[in-house]
């Protein structure tokens, strides 16, 4: 999960599991959704973290980091979510 | 065109003229929507470079001489048209109603895929739409380039590329002449694979799930409800996707930015807090220190010439020593007088807030402060509205509309008159300059401080008692870039505030002087003089005044001149001062009146009274306008809970700082 990923290794969202369906949806607004290259850029105060969405910056709180799963990616992360045809296999992440 | 008009919670209106086509500008939180409103009308909404700074509909006419006069509505900013908000809500709800001729929605071009989810949203209603590309230095620093014409070729309407900040806006009336004139274009079909807005649904294939909603009224149950299926999310993103990807290139990719490199230390575990309390500590301490002497300056001009002048006019005119006279001198110069000494100082404040908003650091403290917020069961979120309280009240209780759930808008509602506005600025200044001039700084921070101990001393009194279940909201918050802040904005931030101080100045304190000045000069039980001639303490005003200082023995500011400027205060408290200086007679200093009295009142123990004066100020309600507001929001009764909250927490602890103080001194 992403509250335990490792900090500034590029990263693929893999799943959003979030009690609410509406933090859901916002989060796949804000591009956090299945098929995303993100970055955990630092983590902040209460255990939450600082995301890179491309050029999107989002902090979130670390109940939210626990319900997205994520794994290391083998390319750089782009400026927004791939298609699913572009979608590369991915390597689950040790720390999620 | 349609013949509904936006009406609802609207602010700052200044009526088109009718029959104006009427336009709606939209767009995600800290697009740059408002700047581009006060550039296009003129008008001064408040902008910040943080998320939620819109959360109320604003009206103004935007005059172009090709277009003539436009109705121009800024709505609330939305992510998109499927609400998690009240502020987001209103957007969705007036764009489905039909309300606008045309919609303008702005698009960052430095966030571009996350700006398409509302420009996808919008192109499927039956609207007519222009795309404003913003932000677009910023793209251009990160080495992104967004191809306009490909984007329009992708979304079926014009899109130009504005710049509100440096006010070059004027591409926009041509584009919205352009649709004005047309029929509403057809509503795009979200088709990620598609290469262009498609004829739907005469080419779609049967079950398509890229396809709009027939009407404005099933896009909203669509996203309402359940039929929001998974597959037409899928597609909807997927549209998003390939469309950013489509029209924007980049060239540095992977170059980690400047704001990533300060973030890492800004919203720090523990180095975050800390940076933020040195922040509004620096913020304070250049305040008070730079404005004293101008304060000083000015105050030394209306004890002096100014009075000098008034009263060598009046005399000439055979007035002097009249009761006009006494209400010129001893009412409108030395109470309006006074708070205008104030002027310098508030202008300060408020350039270095505005400083810290437009740089994009309150977003920052929002996150350093989530962990505090968690602990009230208080989203991050909430930390925005309470920081535009340090500001005034009155829009911090309208801005909680950001937040999702019911309870966290009740209960930061609640909290709000505990934020320190700036209006007690002045009394803290005052008095910290009075009973500590060697520390007057740090004591007005040690106020600021004691402002976000109240609030989390108030939530964690509510949610044991009357608040006691509260929904989740984790935070999550959309970060913007740091920027280097336009002078010229900062510029109008700073006046539009200090506008809004010497509004309140101009009206409720000149009616409040008014009315102290005539209860003043009445008579009251048992006094030796008649009407104008009585000495001010033995006044009708010192009698009510006396009357309640009974109230306040414990705090030891039982003095009937401080107990009637608290008084006042329930109406402003930018009236506090000026009664305050009522009360003595004209010329006198009054520091020393204030100190003397003190003295008396708390057997020797002012510094310890003035500290609990300052809580009690503090503590107790803020004004008549905010409890309106809150009353708006959260309705009468919790009103009148919240301000029996206030007054009890502010007597009891006022009455703990001077005990314990008396102890220590």
């Amino acid at each position: 999960m992403l509250d335990r990923a490792p900090v500034g290794r590029p990263l693929q969202v893999l799943a959003t599991r979030c009690t609410s369906p509406a933090l859901h949806r916002r989060l796949a607004e804000l591009g956090l959704r299945p098929g995303a290259s993100v970055l955990l850029l630092a983590r902040t105060s209460g255990g939450g973290g600082l995301l890179g969405l491309g050029d999107d910056r989002l902090a979130v709180a670390r109940t939210v980091l626990a319900g997205v799963e994520v794994a290391l990616a083998t390319e750089p992360p782009g400026a927004g979510a791939p298609t699913a045809e572009q979608r590369p296999t991915a390597e689950r992440a040790h720390h999620g | 065109m349609a013949e509904r008009t936006l009406s609802c919670h609207t602010e700052g209106t200044t009526p088109a003229v009718a029959g104006s086509p009427r336009v709606a500008l939209v767009g995600s939180p800290n697009s740059g929507k408002s700047t581009l409103f006060n550039a296009l009308t003129g008008a001064g909404r408040a902008v910040g470079n943080y998320p939620g700074t819109s959360v109320e509909v604003g009206t103004g006419r935007w005059r172009d001489p090709a277009l003539g006069e436009v109705a121009l509505t800024d709505l609330p900013g939305a992510y998109s048209l499927d609400p998690v908000s009240p502020d987001e809500a209103l957007t969705a709800e007036l764009l489905a109603d039909d309300a606008v001729d045309a919609v303008v929605v702005v698009c960052d071009a430095a966030h571009l895929a996350r700006s398409l989810v509302l420009v996808g949203h919008v192109r499927q209603l039956p609207l007519r739409v222009v795309v404003a590309l913003t932000m677009g230095d910023v793209a251009a620093r990160r080495g992104v380039h967004v191809d306009e014409v490909v984007l329009a070729g992708r979304l079926g309407v014009p899109v130009v590329r504005l710049d509100p900040r440096r006010r070059d806006v004027a591409a926009l009336a041509g584009a919205v002449g352009q649709v004005l004139a047309a029929p509403a274009p057809r509503p795009l079909c979200l088709d990620p694979v598609g290469v262009g807005p498609r004829a739907c649904c005469a080419d779609c294939p049967p079950g398509c799930t890229a396809c709009p909603p027939t009407s404005a009224a099933a896009l909203a149950a669509q996203l309402d409800g359940g039929d929001d299926d998974l597959a037409a999310a899928e597609a909807r993103f997927g549209w998003v996707t390939a469309t950013a990807a489509a029209a924007s290139t980049r060239h540095d990719r992977g170059r980690r930015s400047w704001t990533d490199r300060i973030d890492r230390w800004v919203t720090a575990p523990v180095l975050g807090p800390l940076l933020f309390l040195a922040v509004m500590w620096g913020v304070f301490a250049l305040t008070t220190s730079v404005a004293a002497p101008l304060q000083e300056g000015l105050d030394a001009v209306f004890a002096g010439p100014v009075t000098e002048a008034a009263v060598a006019v009046l005399g000439a005119v055979g007035l002097g020593g009249s009761l006009v006279e006494g209400f010129v001198v001893d009412g409108l110069i030395a109470g309006v007088g006074m708070l205008l000494t104030f002027v310098p100082l508030m202008a300060i404040m408020f350039a270095l807030l505005a400083l810290l908003e437009d740089s994009g650091y309150m977003a920052r403290a929002a996150v350093v402060t989530d962990r505090l917020m968690g602990r009230l069961g208080l989203p991050g979120r909430a930390f925005l509205p309470l920081v535009v309280g340090f500001g005034c009240n009155v829009p911090a209780i309208s801005a909680v509309r950001v937040l999702p759930d019911a309870r966290h808008r009740l209960l930061t509602a609640l909290l709000v008159p505990f934020t320190s506005c700036s209006a007690r600025l002045t009394v803290y200044v005052m008095v910290a300059a009075t009973f500590f001039p060697e520390r007057a700084g740090t004591v007005v921070f040690a106020m600021y401080v004691t402002s976000i101990v109240l609030v989390v001393l108030g939530g964690l009194l509510l949610r044991a008692t009357l608040i006691r279940s509260m929904g989740e909201d984790p935070l999550v918050l959309d970060l913007p870039p740091y920027q280097r802040p336009s002078l010229r904005l900062l510029g109008a931030a700073t006046w539009m505030r200090l506008r809004g101080f010497l509004q309140t100045a101009s009206g409720i304190i000149v009616v409040t002087v008014a009315i102290v000045w005539a209860l003043g000069v009445i008579p009251g039980p048992g006094a030796t003089g008649g009407l104008g001639e009585v000495p001010v303490d033995q006044s009708l005003y010192a009698w009510i005044a006396q009357t309640a200082a009974v109230l306040f023995a414990p705090t030891g500011f039982a003095d009937w001149h401080a107990v009637g400027a608290l008084i006042v205060g329930f109406v402003a408290k930018e009236a506090v001062i000026s009664s305050w200086a009522q009360t003595y007679p004209a010329g006198a200093d009054l520091s020393a009146s204030v100190f003397g009295d003190f003295t008396v009142a708390s057997g020797g123990h002012p510094q310890a009274a003035a500290l609990a004066f300052l809580v009690f100020l503090l503590a107790y309600t803020p004004c008549v306008a905010t409890l309106a507001t809150q009353r708006r929001q959260i309705g009468g009764r919790w009103t009148a809970a919240g301000v029996l909250l206030q007054l009890a927490m502010a007597w009891v602890l006022a009455v703990l700082v001077f005990q314990v103080g008396a102890v220590l001194t």
